[in-house]
């Protein structure tokens, strides 16, 4: 397989989800992408607060329910800071409802991918955020 | 001659009802003072009509001179049932009559009639009211079935989502590597029976991703369609619905309405339901009060600070709402008017709409009076929304975000369903400043830019956009006067086409289709 075009610093990925089977898949098709420096899990909210104080990260992919906290919640917290300012977010949640689809839009979220997602549809998106260019598609 | 012969019928002139003594042939002999009140008929009238008493009574559906006959023939007392009766003399008026025949001496017959309309009215009146309350329950149950329904589909397909996802996920790894490890594989048999499974667990895992999708859109199909309308001009139309009730009231109540045109989202004939419930809880409370005028309805349309909500606020000087009953407010069967006035389903169904477009209805305290305040989303949160939840996973290839800047409520709506039905994601706005807003954050992939707007024209916009290096591919439409700004536009500021109004759904759609491959071609 083609290695993708990644740019000189690659970047660094946080994903928050309670399962971690589906961190772990995250994790493989990112790694698999070879786009990405580092690719790290966190399972909760308190967790990831702690991990993203240690480390930094250029992309944050959340899922909207998280049994400590929404996945919002995070990230109405992260983007306060002015440190975390050029993090880029996207939410993945396996149903929206009108309610909490506000919650998304308010804490100014607008990348929001529904489970389930294929490989494609990720690595689409995460590039369209990151506005990386990708090769093999 | 109204005396006829005997004195002994004057006793009927004391009863409380209309009363006649018949001869054989059913003519008047004698009438009572009532009979008359009842009839509106004076003795002039009723004179000349003895021998014709359905000049004075006009029954419908039955044959007095035939029910006569047959009392005369039993000889026994007999009971009509329920008549409508209307009055000539008195504007054709309705009345209910049941009436009753006592033979007396010498065929005398004693004819009474039981003026029944009173309770007949009542009866009506809450037949009527207990239809309509069984009505608004019965839509209550269904509007509660169907968030049920919600409800249990949405956890259905989230509980489906995670596993389904890793299962796909995973497939598709392993397909990924099978291939890499492709060339490495000697038993090139076994390697295709691998692959080929793999493609069918692939093609089961879409089936039931498809039908997990296709049940979120059912329901969401299931709600109702929404229009791009100015909230201003949902108040107006709803104002002239209660234009009546207004009228009929005993005191001068003045509506004020101050306004940000603001553009939203909404199913117009619900949002005007709520509104017209709110006027009117705010006309009965002034009409109670004994607070002294001028009264006035004050209605306030804004926006939030962020931007995302419109509000429109309802201020009555009424009496307000009593700390005691602000627990149960929005419950359904609340209400302080008279039996039988409000059947207190009101709020309750409005606060239901509300919260179904996103929105909320809540009071705010107001020592003045009653203080009501509906949230909406704004047109262009509410377009991505729901066209993001219905489309925006639909086929991937497809998630193309289209934005159309106009402020005109019609076009968007046309835009909105025509796109709608080809999976695009549709935004509209109708403000150019907000729009700006979104597209900042947001992917935009195509933009439909009205020539003449509000605040902004086309050619300041599209600067705007230039001016932070964004490529996105821009459509003018506009009359055809306006094609000269494309043509003076087209190469400055790299303008891609021109949709000339008005246009139908295969121009529109061809427009995007062609800009979206050419923007992929340039990209490549």
């Amino acid at each position: 397989m083609t290695p993708l075009q990644a740019p000189e610093t690659k970047p660094s990925v946080l994903i928050i989800d309670d399962e971690p089977k589906i961190c772990i898949l995250i994790k493989k098709f990112l790694d698999q992408s070879k786009l990405f420096k580092n690719v790290v899990i966190a399972e909760s909210v308190s967790i990831a607060l702690m991990k993203i104080r240690n480390e930094d990260f250029d992309l944050v992919i959340v899922d909207y329910n998280l049994p400590d906290k929404k996945g919002t919640d995070f990230i109405d917290i992260v983007s306060k800071s002015i440190k975390y300012r050029k993090v880029k977010f996207i939410l993945i949640s396996g149903y929206l409802d009108n309610r909490s689809m506000m919650d998304v839009i308010n804490v100014g979220i607008k990348n929001v991918l529904v489970k389930p997602f294929t490989r494609t549809a990720l690595i689409e998106k995460i590039c369209n955020v990151m506005n990386l260019k990708n090769t093999k598609l | 001659m109204t005396e006829i012969n005997d004195k002994e019928f004057k006793i009927l002139d004391t009863l409380f009802e209309a009363a006649l003594v018949l001869g054989k042939k059913g003519e008047i002999k004698y009438y009572n003072h009532h009979f008359s009140v009842l009839t509106h008929c004076s003795p002039r009238i009723i004179n000349k009509n003895r021998s014709a008493i359905t000049n004075i009574l006009q029954f419908s559906n039955f044959d007095f001179h035939e029910f006569f006959k047959s009392a005369q023939k039993s000889n026994q007392v007999i009971l009509s049932e329920e008549l409508k009766v209307s009055l000539p003399q008195s504007n054709n008026e309705e009345i209910d009559l049941v009436l009753k025949f006592t033979p007396m001496q010498e065929g005398h017959y004693l004819l009474t009639i039981n003026d029944i309309s009173i309770e007949k009215k009542l009866y009506r009146k809450y037949k009527d009211q207990l239809q309509e309350l069984k009505e608004t329950h019965a839509q209550i149950l269904q509007a509660d079935k169907l968030v049920t329904i919600g409800e249990l589909t949405a956890n259905i397909s989230h509980e489906i989502s995670n596993p389904l996802t890793i299962a796909s996920g995973n497939t598709e790894l392993i397909e990924v590597l099978l291939e890499d490890l492709s060339n490495d594989v000697q038993d090139k048999e076994s390697l295709e029976i691998i692959q080929t499974s793999v493609q069918d667990i692939k093609d089961s895992h879409q089936r039931i991703n498809d039908i997990i999708k296709n049940m979120k859109t059912f329901l969401h199909q299931s709600e109702d369609s929404k229009d791009f309308h100015k909230l201003e001009d949902v108040f107006n139309s709803a104002i002239t619905f209660i234009q009546n009730k207004l009228k009929r009231s005993p005191k001068d109540i003045n509506i004020e309405i101050q306004s940000s045109a603001k553009m939203t989202l909404i199913n117009k004939l619900k949002i005007e339901q709520v509104i017209i419930n709110l006027l009117k809880n705010s006309i009965d409370a002034i009409n109670e009060t004994s607070k002294p005028g001028p009264h006035k309805i004050q209605i306030n349309i804004s926006e939030t600070e962020n931007n995302n909500m419109v509000y429109f606020d309802i201020i009555d000087t009424g009496d307000g709402i009593q700390d005691s009953e602000k627990e149960t407010f929005f419950t359904p069967f609340f209400t302080t008017k008279e039996i039988g006035e409000g059947t207190g389903l009101g709020l309750a169904i409005s606060k239901k709409i509300m919260l179904a477009h996103k929105g909320d209805l809540y009071f705010i305290n107001n020592p003045h009076g009653a203080h009501i305040r509906g949230e909406l989303p704004n047109a262009e949160i509410m377009s991505f929304t729901e066209n993001e939840i219905l489309h925006g996973q639909a086929k991937e290839s497809k998630s193309i975000r289209v934005m159309a800047i106009d402020d005109d409520p019609k076009i968007l709506s046309l835009i909105n369903s025509q796109l709608g039905q080809e999976g695009y994601v549709f935004i509209g706005s109708s403000h150019p400043q907000d729009a700006l807003k979104i597209i900042q954050d947001l992917n935009v992939d195509v933009l439909l830019v009205d020539c003449i707007m509000p605040e902004l024209n086309s050619t300041q916009f599209t600067q705007e956009i230039r001016s932070w290096n964004k490529k996105i591919p821009i459509i003018y439409i506009s009359s055809v006067d306006n094609r000269r700004i494309y043509l003076e536009d087209k190469y400055k500021l790299n303008i891609t086409d021109f949709l000339e109004k008005p246009f139908n759904r295969e121009e529109l759609i061809k427009k995007i289709r062609q800009v979206v491959s050419q923007t992929k071609q340039e990209e490549e």
